[in-house]
Parts: C-alpha cells; sequence; structure tokens
C-alpha cells in the first residue's frame, strides 16, 4: 500500500466514481480513517474488547492462566448436558424453521402484491415479540391453566395437553419466532425460482418433480441453508425466552441458561471462568455459524441478479 | 484493499486492549468519602431523609412483608416524602448485582437468606455499620464488625391454592404422589435463602442431619424425576389462575403475599407446616457497602432494630428476632393472625448454618447433573 503513487490513486478513484474530486476517497489516506472513526470505535468497545476479555478471563486462574477450566465444562457433566441439548435443540429448531419456514415463504411469495404485504406484517409481529410477552401469551394458552388446554379439555377430557415447562414447550415457543423470522429471511430469494425457469424447464419437458429435483431445489438450497444457519446461531444464544419459561430451575439445561445460573449463584471454585469458557464456546459457535451463512449466501448469489 | 482490512484489525484489536485496560483500572477505583456530618448514631438525619425521596432495595417486594414495613419506618421517623422501588432479587442475585454495580450502586439495602451473609462479607459488599440496640442478635446471626444482620425467622412450608389442589400434601413425603404431577413449583438452593432451607428442611425431615444433606439430595433427584415439578413461574397470578399449585416457601411470605392476598379474592388457599419436619430458617438485611445512600441504609438499619419494627414484621406473620433471641413480648394484636402455635411444633432451630457454596456445588453435582 505504500508503494501506490498518487497517480495510481487517482486513476482509481476516477475509475470508481468517474470524476476526479472523489479522489480523496482513495484508500489509504487519513480521511478514510476518520470516516470509519465511530465504527472502529463502536465494534472495538463493543465487540472485540470484551471478546478479548471473555477469552482471558476463560484461562484465568487465582495463580495465573490454565486450561483447567476448559477442562472443567467438558468434564462435568452439568455443562457438558448443557452444551450436547443447546446444540441439540438449536439444530431441531433450524431444521423445523427451515422446512415450515421455507413452504410458508414458498407460499407467501405466490401470493398477490396485497397478501404478500399481509403476510410479511404478520411475520414481522410474531418475529419481534418480545420474550417475557411471548411466554406470558403461551403459559395464557397453553399451560396447566391456559384457556386453549381447558377449552380442549372441556371439548375431549383425555386430550393430551403441552408440557410447556419442558423440552417439548420450549421448542414450540421457538419455532412461534423462528420461523416468522425464517420466512422474512428467504422470502425475497423465493422469487430466484422464476416463472421463466419454469417455463423453460416445461418447454424442455420436464414434469413438476423433474422441475423441483433439478431446478426449483438447488436453486433454493443455498438460501434455505443460510437460512437453517442463521436460526441456529439465533436458537443457541437465546436467553431470555428460556429463562421466562423455565426460570432458574434448569429443568432443560442449556449453555446460556448455565452461564446466568454460573454468575448469579453461590458455588466455590473457578464459576466465573466456566462461565466465560462457555461464553466462549457460545461466541466460537455463532461465528462459526455466521461464517457459514454468509459461505452459503455467496453461493446462493449466482442466481440473483 | 487487502492492507487496509489488516489496518483495520488492528485498530480495532488495539481499541479492544484499551478497552480491557480502562475496564481493569475503572474496576480499581477507590470507595468515595463521603463529608456530611454525623450524628451520635453515624448517620446525618436530614440527609438521610433526602436520601429516602428515591430509593432502590433488592428483594423486598411491596406486596406483603416489606410494603406496610417500610410505611411503618416512615411514620417512625416522621418522614414524608420517601418513593422505594424494589426489584424482588434471591439472595445469589442480590449479592451479583452488588458486585456488578460497584462504581453504579443502585440499591441501599436487600433482605437475604441469612447463609448468604458471609459470602457477601467475604466480597466485602457489605456497609460496616452496627445498628443501635442490636444487642439482642446473637453472634452468628450478625457480621461480627458490623454489616448484614438478623432481621427475622420463618418457617418453611408449603403454600396451596387449594382449588387447584384440592387435597393438599400435608408432608414432605406427600409431594411425591402421582395427584401432584406438574403442581410443584421447584427450588433452587444455589440462588436463594428458601430453595436452600427448604432443602435443609427436607433433609431433616426425611432423616437427615445438619451437616449431611444427603437425604435432601436423594429426595429432590426423586422428585424431579417424579413429574411432580412446575417449572414456570409461580408468582402470586399464576398462583391465583392455579397454573402452580403448591410453593414452597416462609410462612411470612406464604401468609402474607399468598394466602392472604388469595383469601381476599375468594380463593381458597392454606399454608402448610409439613407434619414431618421443618426448621426456622434466618433472614438478614444486607446494606450495600457501595450505596450513595449511607445514611439511609444505616437508618434502615436502626430501625429494625426496634420495637414498632418488630410489631410490623409480626403484622406480616414474621417472627422478629427481637422476640425470638431478645424476649420481647409482642401486643396481641400484632400476632391474632399467626398460625396456632401447634402449627410450629415440627419446626425445628438449627445450630449449625449450612454452608451456602458448598450446597450449591453439590447441588449441581448430585441433583441437576442427574447422578
Amino acid at each position: 500500500m505504500g508503494g501506490e503513487g498518487p497517480e495510481r490513486r487517482l486513476t482509481r478513484g476516477r475509475g470508481a466514481f468517474g470524476s476526479a474530486r472523489h479522489s480523496a476517497l482513495a484508500p489509504g489516506r487519513l480521511s478514510d480513517w476518520v470516516v470509519t472513526a465511530p465504527f472502529v470505535l463502536t465494534v472495538g468497545v463493543l465487540l472485540v474488547g470484551p471478546a478479548v476479555n471473555l477469552v482471558l478471563d476463560s484461562l484465568r486462574s487465582s495463580s495465573g492462566f490454565t486450561l483447567g477450566n476448559w477442562a472443567d465444562i467438558f468434564r462435568l457433566a452439568l455443562t457438558r448436558q448443557a452444551i450436547v441439548s443447546s446444540v441439540l435443540l438449536s439444530v431441531l429448531v433450524a431444521s423445523l424453521s427451515t422446512v415450515i419456514g421455507g413452504l410458508l415463504a414458498w407460499c407467501i411469495s405466490r401470493l398477490g402484491l396485497r397478501g404478500r404485504s399481509l403476510g410479511v406484517a404478520a411475520m414481522n409481529v410474531a418475529a419481534n415479540m418480545s420474550a417475557t410477552t411471548l411466554v406470558f401469551g403461551f403459559t395464557a394458552a397453553f399451560g396447566g391453566a391456559g384457556f386453549a388446554t381447558l377449552l380442549l379439555r372441556q371439548l375431549w377430557p383425555a386430550v393430551p395437553t403441552l408440557d410447556l415447562y419442558g423440552p417439548t414447550g420450549l421448542v414450540f415457543v421457538y419455532l412461534y419466532f423462528h420461523v416468522p423470522l425464517f420466512v422474512l429471511l428467504t422470502l425475497p430469494a423465493m422469487g430466484a425460482v422464476s416463472e421463466q425457469l419454469w417455463e423453460a424447464a416445461t418447454v424442455c419437458g420436464a414434469a413438476p418433480t423433474l422441475f423441483w429435483r433439478r431446478v426449483g431445489v438447488p436453486v433454493l438450497l443455498p438460501f434455505l441453508l443460510a437460512g437453517w444457519m442463521l436460526m441456529f446461531a439465533w436458537a443457541i444464544g437465546q436467553y431470555g425466552v428460556p429463562l421466562s419459561l423455565l426460570g432458574t430451575s434448569e429443568a432443560v439445561p442449556l449453555m446460556t441458561l448455565r452461564i446466568g445460573a454460573l454468575i448469579q449463584t453461590a458455588g466455590t471454585t473457578n464459576r466465573f471462568e466456566r462461565a466465560a469458557c462457555l461464553s466462549v464456546l457460545l461466541v466460537v459457535l455463532s461465528v462459526v455459524a455466521l461464517w457459514l451463512y454468509a459461505a452459503a449466501l455467496r453461493r446462493a448469489a449466482r442466481w440473483v441478479k | 484493499m487487502k492492507g487496509k482490512q489488516g489496518v483495520y484489525a488492528v485498530c480495532a484489536l488495539l481499541l479492544g486492549a484499551a478497552t480491557i485496560l480502562v475496564g481493569f483500572t475503572g474496576a480499581e477505583s477507590p470507595v468515595q468519602v463521603r463529608s456530611s456530618a454525623p450524628t451520635a448514631d453515624g448517620w446525618d438525619r436530614a440527609a438521610a431523609e433526602q436520601q429516602c425521596a428515591n430509593f432502590t432495595t433488592y428483594g423486598m417486594a411491596e406486596e406483603g412483608v416489606y410494603g406496610p414495613w417500610f410505611k411503618a419506618m416512615y411514620d417512625y421517623y416522621g418522614w414524608k416524602n420517601c418513593n422505594r422501588v424494589d426489584n424482588d432479587l434471591s439472595s445469589a442475585e442480590v449479592i451479583a448485582a452488588y458486585e456488578a454495580e460497584k462504581n453504579n450502586p443502585k440499591a441501599v439495602i436487600a433482605d437475604i437468606g441469612l447463609v448468604f451473609g458471609p459470602i457477601a462479607a467475604q466480597k466485602e459488599l457489605t456497609l460496616k455499620y452496627v445498628p443501635a440496640g442490636s444487642e439482642f442478635i446473637p453472634a452468628d446471626y450478625r457480621e461480627p464488625d458490623g454489616g448484614w444482620i438478623g432481621s427475622v425467622v420463618g418457617a418453611v412450608g408449603f403454600t396451596v391454592n387449594e382449588e387447584a389442589v384440592p387435597n393438599p400434601p400435608r408432608s414432605w413425603a406427600d409431594l411425591l404422589k402421582p395427584e401432584y404431577k406438574g403442581k410443584i413449583k421447584g427450588i433452587n438452593p444455589s440462588s436463594g435463602g428458601t430453595g436452600l432451607m427448604a432443602l435443609v428442611a427436607s433433609n431433616i425431615a426425611l432423616g437427615g442431619t445438619e451437616t449431611d444433606f444427603s437425604k435432601g439430595y436423594d429426595f429432590w433427584r426423586q422428585l424431579r424425576s417424579s413429574g411432580n415439578l412446575y417449572d414456570g413461574d409461580c408468582e402470586i397470578p399464576n398462583m391465583e389462575r392455579g397454573e402452580c399449585g403448591i410453593k414452597i416457601q416462609y410462612d411470612f411470605f406464604g401468609l402474607s403475599e399468598g394466602v392472604a392476598a388469595m383469601k381476599a379474592k375468594g380463593i381458597k388457599t392454606e399454608f402448610i407446616i409439613p407434619s414431618d419436619g421443618s426448621v426456622w430458617a434466618p433472614s438478614a438485611l444486607l446494606p450495600n457497602r457501595y450505596t450513595d445512600k449511607p445514611d439511609l441504609a444505616k437508618a434502615i438499619l436502626d430501625w429494625a432494630m426496634t420495637d414498632q419494627a418488630a410489631i410490623a414484621w409480626a403484622k406480616q406473620y414474621a417472627h422478629p428476632m427481637k422476640q425470638v433471641f431478645g424476649g420481647m413480648v409482642l401486643p396481641a394484636d400484632a400476632i391474632q393472625n399467626w398460625l396456632p402455635y401447634s402449627a410450629y411444633v415440627p419446626v425445628k432451630r438449627l445450630n449449625v448454618l449450612p454452608d451456602v457454596s458448598k450446597v450449591a456445588d453439590e447441588w449441581e453435582a448430585k441433583v441437576l447433573s442427574g447422578g
């Protein structure tokens, strides 16, 4: 970068913007740094700093640095269970969201303009429900004394009721706000399977099943996979919803609940450090999921211009 | 362009490092020294009254015990303009909050399970003050040189919504009956005094000792796998609706927040002390070392040791330590709604208070881990 002369920069500036006036925006100038300062500062203070601090905390012991905290979270049954069930729950929720949300997004994308905006509005409301409101709603409807439960029991006394305060309930509550988000994210992509593609395939003699197998699904797959990754990252980081639903009883072991419990309960050794280890693990899982999300989207971008 | 990204990354890393440094130095900032003229009792009356205009407490919910108790205090001092906001935290949450809010203190004082007092003291979170007239509190129910101090004792029992649970449990052993499926709110001994004392009480009722809780762990592991536990929210609205049927808590919270409130709405409710055994659980006041309202904190502590404060507690069904240890005779109208003396026969006084941290570790290993 240091070897770039002013000539070169000027040319590049002109190439990008068609006018020499914009040459000040060419890379390497101080003015570049000034305009990005708020962003760099925010990311540094809110993201990079705490993340580095977290990694250091996870390696800390009373007598210097150690890997003991990391060994502990995999050795202790409670944290091991939390990691496993967090991952399993997120995989399940992401997969169900992808199947249900994918079909729903396809349906909504084929509606007329009014139907589509109505669908998008409804999805927006559901996706943005806050944790306590959502859990209150589920309790009022599907709890042991919920109106839907009571109504169903009137109609059919032996009705199997939803165990709201357990893994099943958690999946249902998660789906309520994961599916709409999935729909909102993948709705634009549904346009990639255009009428033109369909017509072209039909002209070549493809039946609907063949069209979907060879054209439709391959085109949509990267988008669906990207959505799956994002749903996974979103699900594994949930704290407010499981806390509102299950309190601190830890009926379902989850990484986020365990982090909260390790910080907010009594106990003897390296609790804060173990919480830091779980947090770092959570960050790593989310970063990997988001990186795969970006990779999938790059692949998907071939189909949309 | 590659080079530019590299520079950004370096810049961000430097900023991150700076952030951490700032964080470290910030945590070390000393406690501020205030220059308010102290009275003979170590606090400034005018300052305390001013601080009362807008203050925060933890674990002292307005409903039930502490609403009327603080009102009695305002009358006692003749303060007209007092406004309190409470955040109903468990003992361990209070300690975590005090620690996290060192540089920006919110709460003046908190009500905690007494057994959590030593943890707060060890973390140096207690305001050092020995309230006037506190001689009646025994040595193991207070921090030696001022700090956390005992307030009341309560008996562990069950608050039951008898419309949701028509045949209420009368003992710990009863809780295992299949008819209570999904009805009993679970406990968390690592987080709060109530959960811890519920574990201790069940352990003693089932033949355990004051230092070995294995009977209690076995019982709760069994209860967790029985399907009888309810893991949702069990605050009063959910109890009223019968969403949560049985809540294990101290008698004074159960009787004031639970039974009295629900009976007023015509809901059949009862507080039951288990016949196979229970314990007297001590509570304590925890003044915040870092509070910016130290005069008010001291005023509250002084008030808590008075006869009037004891009566205010008794009216909300709590057994004040001034009566239990100080031999104070409570007036008849303060205790007219108490459960009969006979109900308290199974309740034992502990000679050894449990070690919270040890129990928290054991609870995680022996009950939560399922083995």
